[in-house]
């Protein structure tokens, strides 16, 4: 006889069955109280079923086997799907933002990958507490020395500044080549608001003044913009440009109030 | 408490559970057209009457945990919108002429457009699980979600494996072959799955619900074995479907394995031809003559009493699966129908 089989005459003649006493293990509350006849109706019900199943049919001892065997395909299929798909337990004990994140991410990593970029850049301008902007600085192309052409990094002051104030901003510089770079520095245009009213270039200065990078190397120049006490309110911009480097520039936004 | 008493109490209580499922279950069902060929017949097979079994052990499952039924009602319909699409496909595939006592859909309105609706019922089970993120929040409406699809799963398998027999016109099968079939094709998704789901969410994820793995078993075998022996015997009216519907139809049943596994060569030559002869032209008098065999092997009785010994498991198996439980109408109904079910005429 099988163990299936010895199980299921358990559970014919009112013994604990296996199941009950694995979910007992799993509830120990459940531990005082065996499944058995709570009332005398129950009592009698079962001694109906005493009369129906009173020796443990055939048929029941091979559903209780085919059960057991169907639901070990289906553990092991479903536990292979959700290793691929979704941490179940995670979703399960998650909160709603993170059940949703998790299935957005589970079936549209593509979107979160994109997500991901939008929120780097986002906290790269809007959450400026170290008020960085990093700039990488790639091999040369052998195009000639053709300007290099596309989006122009925005170097914001995330706080208002006021007329006679000085603001320091800092600025990441990467050279991602494997040479290192020439000697450079930074020119900077007027800074100038909607109105036409400008700040002069020579208000925003550079520490260091003068800088070099090695190869794969990091450095961070300081760019100090120093209102005049005249300056009208509004937002002013203007570009930043490295000499000898057409791709090294960045619009500068400051906001005096 | 008596036999009748019993069953009068079952039929009063599925007739409440159907009643608040059904209210729900209308008015989901988009007032716009098109309605000729869709949203009418979209309601007509859950408007036949039926006994509601499934949404009914969920909301008393969910009931007797504590739960409300308006915490499971959309989960409710949802399982009893899935049946009702699965029975517009299944007449489909069986090429039945009857469900419930009217013409099918496939044979009143033609093929197509029977699998239209029953494909828009599919759908239209999708949105009240979506409606159970407001109720239940995001947790419990993922893991009603999860029992959903495994639902689905095993009863499009199991239907599989049925009409693969049926196709292939494998006849050498056992009660093995059967008890398996019907784990995925009925249990699951008529017994199984509405208890766990009710308990689920009357228990707030709190409950284990392997607990009703085998209760549901063996309720929703003696279920499909009682319904089979109808097929046979029952009275055409109160049955709703043709007599004789599934010798027609070649069905795989625990009678007609049965009778197969017991005939001499003779016979069994003779019902090997008679299953592979296609449905439009297998005669009344093959018809009648298979009936007979399984009588002459006392097919039915053995049927009738395995029934009775799988509802004889599954109350023991209630014992353990709804321990605990403070005593309700609700605790008593599931006990009660696996009574009624036994008590039955079959």
């Amino acid at each position: 006889m099988t163990d299936e089989k010895l199980d299921t005459n358990e559970a014919a003649s009112g013994k604990k069955t296996r199941r009950a006493r694995r979910n007992q293990e799993k509830n120990p509350a459940a531990n005082q109280k065996a499944p058995q006849a709570e009332t005398k109706e129950q009592a009698a019900q079962l001694d109906i079923l005493a009369g129906i199943a009173g020796t443990t049919s055939r048929i029941v001892n091979r559903a209780a086997s085919i059960l057991e065997e169907e639901l070990a395909i289906g553990i092991g299929a479903t536990q292979n799907i959700e290793q691929k798909f979704v941490d179940v337990e995670k979703v399960r004990s998650a909160n709603s933002q993170e059940v949703i994140q998790r299935f957005r991410k589970d079936t549209h990593d593509v979107v979160d990958i994109l997500i991901d970029l939008v929120n780097v850049a986002t906290n790269a301008l809007g959450n400026l507490s170290d008020r960085a902007l990093s700039i990488g600085i790639k091999q040369p192309k052998k195009t000639g020395g053709k300007a290099a052409t596309g989006v122009i990094p925005s170097l914001a002051v995330p706080t208002v500044v006021k007329p006679g104030e000085a603001v320091e901003i800092p600025m990441t510089l990467e050279n991602e080549s494997d040479k290192p770079t020439e000697a450079f520095f930074f020119h900077c245009s007027d800074l100038m608001n909607t109105a036409g009213e400008r700040i002069p270039a020579h208000q925003v200065t550079f520490s260091p003044e003068r800088l070099m990078i090695e190869p794969q190397k990091a450095t961070i120049v300081t760019v100090i913009v120093h209102v005049p006490e005249n300056a009208s309110p509004g937002v002013y911009s203007g570009l930043l440009q490295a000499t000898r480097m057409d791709q090294l520039r960045a619009v500068l936004t400051i906001q005096i109030g | 408490m008596k036999g009748t008493e019993r069953s009068q109490f079952v039929i009063s209580m599925l007739d409440r559970y159907k009643a608040v499922t059904m209210e729900s279950l209308m008015a989901l069902l988009p007032d716009k057209e098109p309605r000729r060929y869709l949203y009418d017949l979209v309601s007509l097979y859950p408007l036949r009457s039926g006994k509601g079994l499934r949404p009914g052990l969920c909301i008393a499952t969910c009931c007797a945990f504590g739960g409300s039924v308006r915490s499971v009602l959309q989960s409710a319909v949802a399982i009893e919108l899935f049946h009702n699409a699965f029975l517009v496909h299944d007449d489909v595939e069986d090429g039945s002429l009857n469900r419930r006592g009217h013409p099918t859909l496939a044979f009143e309105y033609g093929l197509p457009i029977a699998v239209n609706v029953g494909d828009a019922m599919n759908v239209l089970s999708i949105h009240p699980l979506m409606e159970n993120l407001n109720q239940l929040g995001p947790t419990l409406t993922w893991r009603v979600f999860t029992e959903i699809e495994h639902m689905v799963h095993e009863c499009v398998e199991g239907q599989a494996m049925e009409l693969g027999w049926v196709h292939d016109n494998i006849c050498e099968l056992n009660d093995d072959s059967y008890l398996r079939m019907i784990l995925k094709k009925t249990c699951w998704y008529t017994c199984i799955h509405p208890c766990r789901i009710g308990a689920l969410v009357g228990s707030g994820g709190s409950v284990d619900l392997d607990r009703f793995n085998r209760f549901g078993y063996f309720m929703g075998a003696a279920f499909q074995i009682q319904d089979d022996l109808l097929n046979l015997a029952g009275e055409e009216a109160k049955y709703g479907k043709e007599i004789g519907g599934d010798i027609w139809e070649g069905k795989r049943t625990l009678v007609l394995i049965h009778t197969w596994n017991h005939c001499n060569a003779r016979e069994k030559k003779r019902l090997q031809g008679f299953l592979a002869t296609p449905r439009i032209d297998r005669s009344p008098v093959d018809v009648l003559w298979v009936y007979e065999i399984m009588g002459k092997y006392k097919s039915m009785e053995y049927a009738r009493k395995n029934a009775r010994q799988l509802a004889g498991a599954a109350l023991k198996e209630y014992t353990v699966a709804y321990r605990d439980l403070a005593d309700s109408e609700d605790k008593r109904f599931i006990a009660d129908i696996v009574l009624y079910m036994i008590e039955r005429d079959l």
